[in-house]
């Protein structure tokens, strides 16, 4: 099935990355790509598969911080790199605001697109940047929900943006 | 509490990603399921080959020869097989032939691709029009799935009076419902107890369907056969028949193997291959007084089937019922057919037929206005149900109805008389943005049509558990509407408990009866209200039995069922529907209460047209409805923005292209749903009156926002564009190009 | 899983240039946004790849000494847009570059990933085009640079030499300098769409006068364009109204367009004559003029 090319390029790897805080270090097939190594050999099932053609941002994880589709990036490309998945935001249990703002503000129905919108806002947060209204919508435009009509999605975006504002006014680093 | 914004009970297992989807579920050992299908949409499957390079052997192979029990899916008329065997007629693309499986998932995508089906064509029917000719015979006599014939009084003598008499034709498509969660199945089967257990865990929005289903294509008696309903990522109708089928065969895979199996649909061949909305086309005739009065409608309402009846009688019958719109009409008659075609079958999309029907009939009155000189709002006005008046079908109606506040408090939200008056003023200006406002005034009947809860005569319980709290016992399935909080706050309410005491039993046919499916509106309204008296039995019942005093404290509560459940072993009351007295629905004649009561609503949006690029914005929305009583405002609202934003998609942008009888674009990239730039804010404004016959006074809200927005917009193209051919949905700018060419062509 | 046979991870340039060249057959990859997608459709089956990714410096972008604006082939389009060389001098470029996909996709795809998989509907394609941008080409055996225009083979084929890495884009400061531009993707939404039609316009305006114009399309044609007539008719015209109009007219003549299931060919025509106006006038503001009548 899989074969080496002349040079005798081998097929497997040696992946070390942290995810979620932690280190790993697993021995991959190169054809995996990080959502099948995070879902099927890690257990991480709150990383979803949607469509596989990065459209839905359902398998979205943050790479070094940075929102990327995980069902289109090569597992291989994770190595000596940071990953966090859902799983990853709350600590001992306890939710992040982020977190906080999408159940209070009703942002999660059917939560298939939640765990990616989630990281993408949180991303947004962690930026410190300031975002409006349209901006918002555009950072968040790599999710498709279909239950929400995304308004809800949005008001905890700018609610969560709104209280990370206030924290920072009132603990300036 | 009823009426408080409880959190969603499952809301923080989604957020922290610990909610088990079907795919999440471990399953150690478990082979990969995959589906080989017909790209023929006719003919007659002569042999299934083989490719070479593939080490068949390994594999475990399912045909129709296999079946054990029945080929055909249990519904509402069985004529649906899971798969279609050699010498049989294939009826339509992407039709089940043959099943796989195998441990490497990437060795059996290979395989598939390594299939070769041989199928003698035979000449197809892709359309209603060829169906209607017969050109050629495909399914019975006549090529009709379903026809319902709905007479009020008598048209006939009314067309040559009435001062005015316009007819119009309107067609919508298909649409696709586009649960980002695509349809999956895992499956064990295996012998337990010396008997074989068949066990599906799934996607699927109706466990008892599936229960039946396998029943059926394994010939076993319930005892042996378990069906799991999984966290869903979205439904809307997509999960509610479709499941009997892959659930079939992902159970097929898994008692062929002697081993679990997994039956992901990956998106394009869920697209490809899975239910749909159908699509319609709708001829109406109406006739007017010269003051505006409605004296007559006539509506041939036909429904594009596909291959197999599957939910097509259900659908029709809701459209049919849903053709009058909420207007008094004295005469009427609605002829609704669903015809046979050999495309994968369609089945059920929230609103279920009625977004069909009130499309045609909403945009027809506003065309209807503009014929007889007269304002939209006023025509509708004059002609609104109220208390006393009755339906195309007879039903009268008994609650006090007030349409035109509803109405009048959506247009006053958007500012519609301002906003008509400002463009009528800026349109004619050059410049090629075109502003306009449109709305539509619809309802929807809320639990089964006619007969339907009867038959299901649901039931649903309350059960304590050990530690003093309270379960609810329901097949009802949480597909993100927010189903596991609003009926613990029904329960909650009736025993006068905060809702953190009542929790959701696992949705199992092992463990909770038979509450019929989560479709139809009917979760809170029937299910809920079967609860609200379960839960007030099960309270009687500790009274009874001397565990619990009144009055209570939730701890003295609490402690009285800890107690009780020691005692007894368990504790549980179950409640069945029972018919309200005074409905009554005659099948045959198709008269009597369509439904026990409906919801009613007013959406009114508003959009720029780009007269250069001719994209449609929709740059603001109004949703106005009477709900009876609204159990949990955020989760209600929710319902409504997402519905609203589905509408705006089928009115705009979604459209199913087929060629040879199939979906050819089955992807997320050219199948498209508005992202979060493409939509307004939508302000959402709930209206109460409360219906005796649901929890608290609740009626349903499921499906009622997927009627609305389609022709409240093409209304609102109407007043930006003026009186061009805006007939159909979706109204892409590629066709609104053409419709204006219309008109400057003459 | 991907039907890849083997995945080659050089960390240098040069190990690249050379593994490349011992195997031209291998697959470039640089973000993946493309070349795995095609995978997952059942194109590029068992193919082995040459990922860039690990190569320092590919992803720069830079201000050379002559002027020219260096951007790394491997730099991802959320670089691109966030870039302050480029907010600064190229903001069309930035234009471009935030319009394609989404930002997942923006914070992985890559410029010289686009240009190379030679999609008439790249949005950094039309836009090169309009900014006279020239390609570094590299083998192990040396360098060349072409104009965007000699890139273009056909139909989703590039003129890349067997082992031919791309390597950099290089925007002369005769392309950019004193220049206002404007790029409009046309797509059915305002998010993830591939463009319908891509219209990329720089202009420079000196007292209300067309010193210089030029139009870039995508998807107007089997491969991206510039409109040669329309540029020739801008120069040294005063701007306006009118000019701009007659403009647009020319812009549609290098045009075949296409009906597909996005668009039928009339539509395509009547957007690229109404988008090449609209793209214009506002490249014609930010150059410093104004089209009143």
């Amino acid at each position: 099935m899989l074969t080496k090319n002349a040079a005798g390029v081998k097929a497997r790897k040696r992946l070390c990355m942290t995810v979620n805080g932690r280190a790993v270090e697993i021995e991959i097939d190169i054809r995996e790509s990080l959502l099948d190594v995070l879902r099927d050999r890690l257990q991480f099932t709150g990383v979803k598969q949607g469509c596989s053609v990065g459209e839905c941002g359902a398998c979205t994880v943050l790479l070094d911080g940075t929102p990327v589709n995980s069902c289109i990036y090569l597992a291989a490309w994770a190595h000596g790199k940071t990953v966090v998945t859902i799983e990853g935001l709350a600590q001992d249990g306890k939710l992040t605001p982020v977190q906080e703002a999408f159940v209070d503000e009703g942002a999660i129905q059917c939560g298939f697109c939640t765990p990616g919108v989630v990281l993408s806002t949180t991303a947004m947060v962690d930026s410190g940047k300031c975002f409006t209204h349209d901006e918002v919508r555009r950072e968040l435009s790599g999710h498709l929900c279909r239950c929400t009509g995304y308004q809800k999605i949005v008001d905890a975006a700018e609610r969560a943006l709104r209280e990370a504002e206030i924290a920072a006014d009132e603990h300036p680093v | 509490m009823i009426g408080a914004s409880s959190p969603r009970k499952e809301g923080r297992a989604k957020v922290l990603g610990t909610a088990i989807y079907t795919d999440d579920k471990f399953m150690p050992g478990a082979l990969h399921g995959l589906t080989v299908r017909s790209e023929v949409p006719r003919g007659i499957l002569r042999a299934i080959h083989f490719g070479e390079g593939i080490p068949w052997e390994e594999f475990t192979l399912v045909t129709a020869a296999d079946i054990p029990g029945t080929n055909l899916v249990a519904s509402v008329v069985d004529d649906q097989p899971f798969l279609i065997g050699i010498g049989e007629e294939i009826t339509h693309s992407q039709q089940a032939v043959l099943l796989l499986a195998h441990a490497d998932r990437h060795l059996a995508e290979k395989a598939r691709r390594a299939v070769r089906l041989e199928i003698e064509e035979l000449p197809a029917v892709l359309d209603i029009q060829s169906s209607l000719d017969l050109q050629p015979l495909i399914y019975g006599a006549d090529n009709l799935l379903k026809e319902i014939r709905i007479a009020k009084g008598d048209p006939d003598p009314v067309w040559a009076q009435a001062a005015h008499v316009i007819e119009g034709e309107y067609r919508t498509g298909a649409q696709e419902q586009m649960y980002i969660e695509p349809n999956a199945m895992l499956s064990v089967v295996e012998p337990k107890n010396g008997v074989l257990q068949v066990t599906v865990w799934g996607s699927l929005q109706c466990p008892y369907y599936v229960h039946g289903a396998l029943k059926q294509l394994f010939g076993l008696p319930e005892k042996q056969v378990r069906v799991v309903a999984m966290e869903m990522g979205g439904a809307f109708g997509g999960k509610e028949d479709y499941p009997s089928v892959n659930g079939g065969h992902a159970a097929l895979l898994a008692w062929k193997s002697a081993k679990p199996v997994r039956l992901i649909y990956d998106r394009e061949e869920d697209l490809a291959c899975t239910t749909k909305r159908h699509p319609s086309r709708t001829r109406l005739r109406t006739a007017f007084a010269a003051d505006g009065t409605l004296l007559a409608l006539e509506a041939d309402f036909i429904l594009d089937g596909g291959a197999y009846a599957t939910l097509s009688p259900v659908v029709l019958s809701r459209g049919a019922v849903h053709a009058a719109s909420v207007y008094r009409c004295p005469h009427v008659r609605i002829h609704a057919r669903a015809v046979a075609t050999n495309t994968p079958p369609p089945g059920a999309f929230r609103g279920f037929g009625a977004p069909q029907s009130l499309f045609a009939m909403e945009r027809h009155m506003d065309i209807c206005a503009r014929k007889l000189g007269l304002d939209a709002v006023e025509l509708r006005r004059k002609n609104f149900l109220r208390m006393g008046d009755t339906m195309a079908t007879g039903q009268v109606i008994r609650e006090d109805l007030d349409l035109a506040g509803l109405m009048d408090r959506a247009l006053t939200a958007i500012g519609y008389r301002d906003k008509r008056a400002a463009f009528a003023l800026t349109n004619p200006e050059d410049g090629p943005i075109k502003r306009g406002v449109g709305f539509s005034v619809f309802m929807h009947g809320c639990g089964f049509t006619g007969n339907g809860e009867s038959h299901v005569a649901s039931v649903a319980g309350v059960e304590g558990l050990a530690d003093g709290t309270v379960a609810v016992l329901a097949a009802s399935t949480e597909m993100g509407q927010g189903k596991n909080t609003v009926f613990a706050q029904i329960v909650a309410e009736a025993l006068q408990l905060p809702v953190e005491l009542v929790d959701t039993a696992p949705v199992d046919t092992d463990r909770v009866p038979n509450s019929g499916p989560t479709v139809a509106s009917r979760s809170t309204m029937m299910v809920g209200r079967i609860l609200e008296d379960a839960a007030i039995g099960f309270k009687q019942a500790l009274v009874q039995q001397g565990f619990l005093a009144e009055p209570y404290t939730p701890e003295t509560f609490q402690a009285a069922v800890a107690k009780a459940v020691a005692a007894l072993g368990s504790l549980r009351c179950y409640g069945q529907y029972h018919r309200p007295p005074g409905l009554q629905w005659n099948d045959v004649t198709y008269q009597g209460d369509a439904y026990p009561t409906y919801s009613w609503a007013c959406y009114a949006a508003e959009v720029a047209v780009d007269l250069d690029t001719y994209e449609v914005k929709v740059a603001d929305f109004v949703a106005v409805q009477e709900v009876g009583r609204v159990v949990n405002p955020t989760l209600a609202a929710g319902q409504i923005e997402g519905g609203v934003a589905q509408g705006i998609g089928w009115g705009l942008w979604e459209e199913v292209t087929m060629q040879r009888g199939r979906m050819v674009n089955n992807q997320m990239t050219n199948y498209i749903i508005p992202t979060a730039m493409d939509l307004p804010r939508i302000q959402v404004i709930f209206l109460e009156n409360a219906h005796a016959g649901g929890p608290g006074g609740a009626k349903g809200i499921g499906e009622l926002p997927m009627d609305g927005p389609a022709p409240a917009v093409v209304n609102a193209l109407e007043n930006a564009l003026g009186a061009l051919r805006l007939d159909e949905v979706p109204m892409t700018p590629d066709r609104l190009l053409e419709r204006c060419e219309e008109v400057t062509h003459g | 899983m991907f039907d890849i046979c083997e995945l080659c991870e050089p960390e240098t340039l040069a190990e690249a240039k050379a593994i490349f060249r011992a195997n031209p057959e291998l697959k470039v990859i640089a973000g993946g946004t493309d070349v795995l997608i095609r995978m997952q459709h059942g194109n590029l089956a068992g193919a082995g790849l040459l990922s860039l990714r690990n190569i320092p410096h590919l992803d720069e972008i830079q201000l050379l000494a002559d002027g020219t604006i260096s951007v790394g082939a491997m730099a991802p389009f959320t670089r691109i847009f966030e870039h302050e060389l480029i907010r600064k001098h190229v903001p069309v470029l930035g234009e471009a570059s935030v319009s394609m996909g989404g930002p997942q996709v923006r914070n992985v795809a890559t410029i010289g990933g686009n240009l190379c998989n030679g999609a008439v509907s790249a949005d950094s394609a039309s836009t090169l085009f309009a900014l006279d941008a020239l390609l570094k080409l590299e083998t192990a055996e040396g360098e060349r640079i072409i104009p965007m225009r000699d890139f273009y083979a056909g139909p989703g084929k590039v003129n890349l030499l067997p082992g031919e890495l791309l390597v950099a884009i290089l925007i002369p400061r005769e392309g950019y300098e004193g220049m206002g531009g404007h790029y409009i993707k046309f797509a059915p939404r305002k998010a993830m769409d591939i463009a319908t039609l891509g219209v990329a316009v720089v202009c420079k305006i000196r007292e209300n006068r067309f010193v210089e114009l030029r139009i870039g399309l995508g998807v107007a044609a089997p491969v991206p364009v510039r409109c040669f007539e329309a540029e020739a008719y801008a120069k040294g015209r005063e701007v306006t109204w009118e000019c701009v109009q007659e403009i647009a007219r020319l812009a549609l003549k290098p045009a075949k367009a296409r009906s597909s299931w996005r668009a039928s060919k009339d539509y395509r025509e009547h957007l690229i004559e109404v988008l090449a106006q609209r793209a214009v006038a506002e490249a014609v503001k930010r150059g410093g003029g104004c089209c009143a009548d």
